[in-house]
């Protein structure tokens, strides 16, 4: 499953996290005088920092500090693109599209550990890589990132069936020699180069695994630019790591545009090796005044993302975004829209508003389902919650995606209420026959007034407000565990990018994942299927473009989901700090690249 | 207040006052007694006209927009989603009251009931399990047994009212247990033994009417209680689920005090005040009316 | 019609077991008036209470003994029994008038309350009752009274309640515990009459417990005189007064103030204390203050044995019967 993103709510572990998270700060600071410390905030912890499962986006910010992956993101390249990592250079891939070779970077060492003979961190080899991704089909590691690789690569499953023994060898996953490894696919797989920029394919040293067992999720062992000295559930102290590759900073080569990224200084960098820090600090600080309140302190955290309600306090104008003069003064600020997009889908598995035997019923089920996604007032929700900063479009290829296009239709996400009206008329729909719909949203203060904002644009459509039904879910896991168990008729979420691919969003609806994978709208269309297994083999072209669209369509035409909008990252750091922070894809890879004066 | 010609034959004959007359020409002399019956009977009136639907029955519905200013239309400006607060703060008026009622009723029962029972046999098994009881929940604090109740009932929108009751009548209670082993004592309780009477009889139809004094006055406590944790539990989470409470809107304010918004927080908080306010006034005031030193 | 054997109580206190009641045996015919006399402590209440099963258990217990009313043993009854006894065939009325009735609630709901569970009456029924009632016992305007609280009342009146209320069931035998003493002079005289009056009206026989020898000989045919849990003396009341038997009955007779006799300055009275009851001495109780005491009365413990006159004394030491 891939990386949920939860709308923060403001609770009672909340406070108490954010207070000790404050508490931690006086020492730390005491402690590294000359030295260049960075601290940055994220909005919550991670539960285990072991790259298998590391399914958490924050987990993943550390894991992809402390590891290393064969692929990176580059630097400053907008839209995001792939650079070797571990791996020398971009794989050798056979004509078929099924062979992927890997040649890996010579030299390359894991961080001194106790773990290691005499302490020292020894090779990375491609025998650790494959080790590596072994872990997620061995079931006694309890992984997370399996359906990546599942049914994809030859022989890991039936080694997974054989009871995962790790000397036996995968044909489709082997060191040829120590530098290179080799993957071969049952079928091509384009964006199989985008999973090995994942944190759940960071290479680990078995050493460690073994020496460690379960506490190796909170004792990770990598060689990632930096190394983890503490953590518990306020923060995560990283040092770097002194083994770390040697690899000077090449602007050119990490995508470099002067014209938006001058005002960063980043090209102060230019020949250095990374990491530039003596010292890195994450604060998890969920609740949003304390964390703008240890921003602005001055001497706690430096950089982080702007809290929704510090929005209209901090900046001058949302369009375009200026910060008040002065804070503008003291801090710089980057804009962007997030890795993912908020949407809420219908299940279709409810007959009342779903599929239905009754051909007649089940046509009037779409036109409701049209009305109910006619009644919602985008810009609206947009102005309430977003400070009118997200970006609203149709279907469900957000604009973090190549794929995405601006010329889409926008009837699924304009308002019309006369339309909504006339159609659940001509449906014979009338407010005494329409069926209860209830809204499941975990306990919160934005969930409740998204809940009470639907169902007043339902009130406009003539949809009894005593037939829109709140139910409560205490935590995040419940109402998760209430998805996939397809117990409820009416979706509300986000969904994180995995990779900056359409199909990672298009597979939300593709049948064979129904309940309880990831198509908790339980829509089922062969065509659909069909097009998507399609375009799943393709790669990246024009042609697979315009099948993306046209499942896209397809979605929009069935009313299947209310969707959707990409909500804007506004990140604010100080003025000491050198830095471009990235928002379009999970993961915390720049923070290798930060310098502070 | 009922038997007016009652009235005309007491002030003919010899002047002699029941023991709830006397009380209630004792409370009609305090002045902040007074104002504190009359503002509460006002919100009272306030919620009954919630409950009939005359007013505030668009308190979910979007009637302006984001954060609008204080207007003729919106007296208190309307929220996040441009709902009206005023709509919102007199509903919660109504959420108030149901809370109020409903657990000071039964939180007082329980607590008399119980209370007079482990008073009545103070010292024997019941009393010794009531007390057990009372140690158990005192020791147990308010907010996680809220949260342990919310849990168990699978997120029940009963759960707060369980839970308040649960935890209210313990006060109560411990009264109740003390007035009863004093009154227990008394011949008339003898006399009614000795004419036949059970003691289930006993506690229900002439001990429990002496207490009458000590239940109403906690009753009032508890209705400004029950208010008062209604909404913490709110802003915590784990409160009012369907509906809209003082609790809920000062929760919404968490998010809007930053931007400088201070309308749900301004108007849930007078409300609650006010009510809390002249509760207090009014329980004051009748515990002094009530009080058996100067009854009798 | 009543016949009380060997009764004995026994109360747990922090001072070990004490027995209140010892061995007691008399009887009451139908129709009589026995009062049962002694100082303060002496058991003459708890004898009272038991004869209604309200010894208060715990601490309380009957350990023995037979309680006949009309041949039917009240001690073999369960609770439930005793509760269809209590207010109908026996009755009792009570010291304090001031706090016997519940103060919240009206005479009439009181009154009604008694009646209704005794007799299959509606609540009209029962109010005329209870209104006839207390028209009997003396309260004038008893229809407007009856919808008054106690603190109405003055203490006299509530006395009558009280009577009205234990009368009202038509009992066999009414148990009066002190029912004067908590009222002034002349209301107590008063309230005598009506209980004597009332006594011949309905044909009842009465214990009447109290402390007071005159009163008991105002009122009763026969006496029963207890000291320390025991029976000491029984005997009609001429006899008991003219030639009391028992040391500890001349005693109280003596110290009885009479007005008449002006030549007496200072009363007479009982010379030493009257023992802890937790720690009685053995042999007679009255001993050690006693003015005929002997060697042998320290040893054993006298019986309550008959005396001439349908008397009955226990002492080894009796005063001579005097004869006129």
């Amino acid at each position: 499953m891939a990386m949920w993103r939860f709308i923060g709510t403001v609770t009672l572990s909340s406070l108490l996290l954010a207070c000790s998270a404050s508490d931690d700060a006086g020492n730390s600071r005491a402690a590294v005088n000359d030295k260049k410390v960075f601290r940055y905030a994220m909005g919550g912890s991670p539960t285990s920092l072991d790259p298998v499962q590391s399914g958490n986006a924050y987990a993943n910010v550390i894991v992809s500090n402390v590891f290393d992956t064969l692929y990176n993101y580059k630097y400053l390249a907008r839209p995001p693109e792939l650079k070797p990592g571990l791996a020398e250079a971009m794989p050798e891939v056979s004509d078929d599209g099924l062979v992927y070779t890997i040649p890996l970077k010579q030299g390359v060492l894991f961080a001194d550990d106790p773990a290691f003979p005499g302490g020292k961190g020894r090779e990375v080899t491609a025998a650790d890589f494959v080790y590596s991704i072994k872990r997620h089909f061995d079931p006694t590691t309890r992984p997370q990132g399996a359906w990546l690789w599942q049914d994809r690569i030859k022989g890991l499953d039936e080694w997974k069936a054989a009871g995962s023994d790790y000397s036996a060898e995968i044909a489709g996953l082997r060191a040829v020699d120590p530098y290179t490894v080799r993957i071969e696919l049952t079928r091509p797989y384009p964006q199989l180069l985008y999973t090995l920029a994942m944190g759940f394919s960071a290479v680990v040293p078995a050493e460690a695994v073994e020496t460690y067992g379960r506490e190796f999720g909170i004792r990770p062992v990598g060689s990632g630019a930096f190394r983890l000295e503490s953590f518990n559930t306020a923060k995560a102290v990283l040092l770097p790591n002194s083994n770390y590759r040697d690899e000077p900073f090449n602007l050119i080569e990490e995508g470099y545009d002067p014209a938006t990224q001058a005002y960063t200084r980043v090209a102060e960098l230019e020949g250095r090796s990374p990491p530039f820090l003596d010292r890195l600090e994450i604060d998890f600080i969920q609740e949003g005044s304390a964390l703008w309140s240890s921003f602005t302190k001055g001497d706690e955290v430096q950089m982080a993302s702007l809290p929704d309600e510090q929005v209209e306090f901090v900046l001058d104008s949302t369009r375009p975004v200026i910060l008040k003069p002065e804070f503008a003064e003291k801090y710089q600020l980057a804009t962007g829209p997030e890795a993912g997009f908020v949407y809420s889908n219908f299940n279709l598995d409810f007959p009342e508003m779903g599929y239905n035997p009754d051909p007649e019923r089940n046509a009037r089920n779409k036109a409701l389902r049209c009305a109910v996604i006619r009644s919602f007032d985008w810009p609206a929700r947009n102005d309430s919650f977003y400070m009118g900063l997200g970006q609203v479009f149709p279907g469900v290829i957000p604009p973090g995606v190549p794929e995405f296009d601006e010329a889409m239709p926008r009837d699924s996400v304009t308002r019309d209420v006369a339309y909504a009206k006339q159609l659940l008329a001509d449906n014979g729909w009338t407010p005494d026959n329409l069926p209860t719909l209830t809204y499941g949203t975990v306990a919160g203060v934005k969930s409740r007034l998204f809940f009470e904002q639907f169902r007043a644009f339902l009130k406009d459509i003539g949809y009894p407000s005593e037939k829109v039904v709140l139910k409560r879910y205490a935590t995040f896991g419940d109402i998760v565990r209430a998805w996939s168990r397809s117990e409820l008729p009416f979706v509300s979420k986000g969904w994180g990018l995995d990779y900056p691919d359409a199909e990672n969003t298009l597979q939300l609806f593709y049948g064979p994942n129904a309940s309880p994978g990831s198509n908790d709208a339980n829509y089922a269309n062969p065509k659909y299927d069909a097009l998507f297994e399609q375009a799943a083999t393709m790669a990246p072209s024009d042609e697979r473009t315009a099948i993306y669209r046209q499942m896209n369509q397809m979605l929009v035409d069935d009313c299947v989901a209310v969707t959707g909008l990409t909500r804007m990252r506004i990140t604010l750091w100080h003025n000491n700090v050198i830095a471009v922070p990235d928002s379009s894809i999970v993961g915390g890879g720049f923070l290798r690249y930060v310098d502070v004066d | 207040m009922a038997a007016a010609p009652e009235t005309i034959a007491r002030v003919a004959a010899p002047p002699h006052q029941g023991l709830w007359s006397k009380a209630f020409h004792k409370f009609c002399r305090d002045r902040a007694g007074l104002v504190g019956l009359w503002v509460v009977v006002l919100y009272a009136i306030v919620a009954l006209g919630v409950w009939l639907g005359l007013w505030a029955s668009d308190w979910a519905e979007v009637t302006g927009p984001k954060w609008g200013p204080v207007s003729a239309e919106h007296w208190f400006g309307t929220n996040l989603i441009g709902q009206d607060i005023f709509a919102r703060a007199l509903y919660s008026t109504r959420t108030a009251f149901e809370l109020g009622l409903v657990v000071a009723v039964l939180s007082t029962f329980v607590g008399a009931v119980l209370g007079a029972f482990a008073g009545f046999f103070s010292g024997g098994w019941i009393d010794e399990l009531v007390l057990w009881f009372m140690g158990v929940i005192d020791s147990i604090p308010f907010y996680l047994l809220v949260a342990a109740i919310a849990f168990s009932l699978g997120d029940s929108p009963y759960a707060m009212y369980i839970a308040m009751i649960a935890t209210f009548w313990v006060g109560t209670s411990r009264l109740v247990r003390g007035e009863v082993i004093k009154l227990k004592e008394l011949e008339f309780v003898e006399a009614a033994h000795a004419i036949g009477l059970s003691e289930v009889a006993i506690i229900f139809r002439h001990i429990l009417p002496n207490t009458f004094h000590i239940l109403l006055v906690q009753a009032t406590i508890t209705f400004v209680a029950a208010i008062k944790s209604e909404v913490i539990l709110s802003f915590l989470g784990i409160g009012i689920q369907d509906g809209m409470s003082w609790g809920l809107m000062i929760a919404e304010s968490t998010i809007e005090v930053l931007a400088g918004f201070f309308n749900n927080f301004i108007a849930a908080s007078l409300l609650m005040f006010g009510l809390v306010m002249a509760f207090n006034m009014f329980s004051d005031a009748l515990q002094d009316a009530l009080d058996p030193r100067s009854v009798r | 019609m009543l016949e009380v054997r060997d009764l004995a109580v026994e109360f747990d206190t922090e001072h070990g077991r004490v027995r209140a009641v010892n061995n007691v045996s008399f009887s009451v015919n139908a129709g009589e008036v026995v009062g049962l006399v002694g100082e303060s402590g002496c058991g003459k209440t708890v004898t009272g209470l038991s004869l209604l099963g309200l010894v208060p258990s715990p601490p309380g217990k009957v350990v023995h003994g037979e309680i006949l009313l009309d041949g039917d043993d009240l001690l073999k009854l369960d609770e439930a029994g005793m509760r269809r006894i209590r207010g109908s065939e026996v009755s009792m009325i009570f010291q304090e008038p001031m706090t016997a009735l519940n103060p919240v609630l009206t005479v009439g709901y009181q009154m009604t309350e008694v009646l209704r569970l005794h007799k299959s009456l509606s609540q009209q029924q029962a109010r005329h009752a209870a209104i006839d009632m207390l028209g009997i016992v003396g309260i004038p305007a008893p229809s407007k009274r009856i919808d008054e609280y106690p603190h109405e009342m003055s203490g006299g009146m509530r006395q009558r309640v009280m009577i009205a209320m234990a009368l009202s069931c038509g009992p066999k035998l009414l148990i009066a515990d002190e029912p004067t003493t908590a009222l002034d002079v002349t209301t107590q005289a008063q309230v005598l009459d009506e209980i004597v009056r009332l006594q011949h009206q309905f044909e009842m026989a009465v214990i009447l417990i109290t402390h007071d020898l005159g009163v008991v000989a105002q009122t009763c045919q026969r006496a029963l005189v207890m000291y320390c849990g025991q029976l000491v003396e029984a005997a009609p009341i001429n006899s008991l007064f003219a030639s009391p038997l028992h040391p500890y009955t001349q005693g109280l007779i003596g110290s009885i103030p009479r007005i008449r006799e002006h030549k007496i300055e200072r009363l007479p009275v009982i010379e030493g204390m009257v023992p802890d009851i937790a720690a009685l001495p053995d042999g007679c109780h009255f001993a050690d203050r006693c003015n005929r005491v002997q060697a042998d009365c320290h040893e054993r413990s006298p019986v309550l044995t008959p005396s001439a006159d349908a008397g009955a004394v226990a002492c080894w030491h009796p005063l001579e019967p005097q004869h006129d």
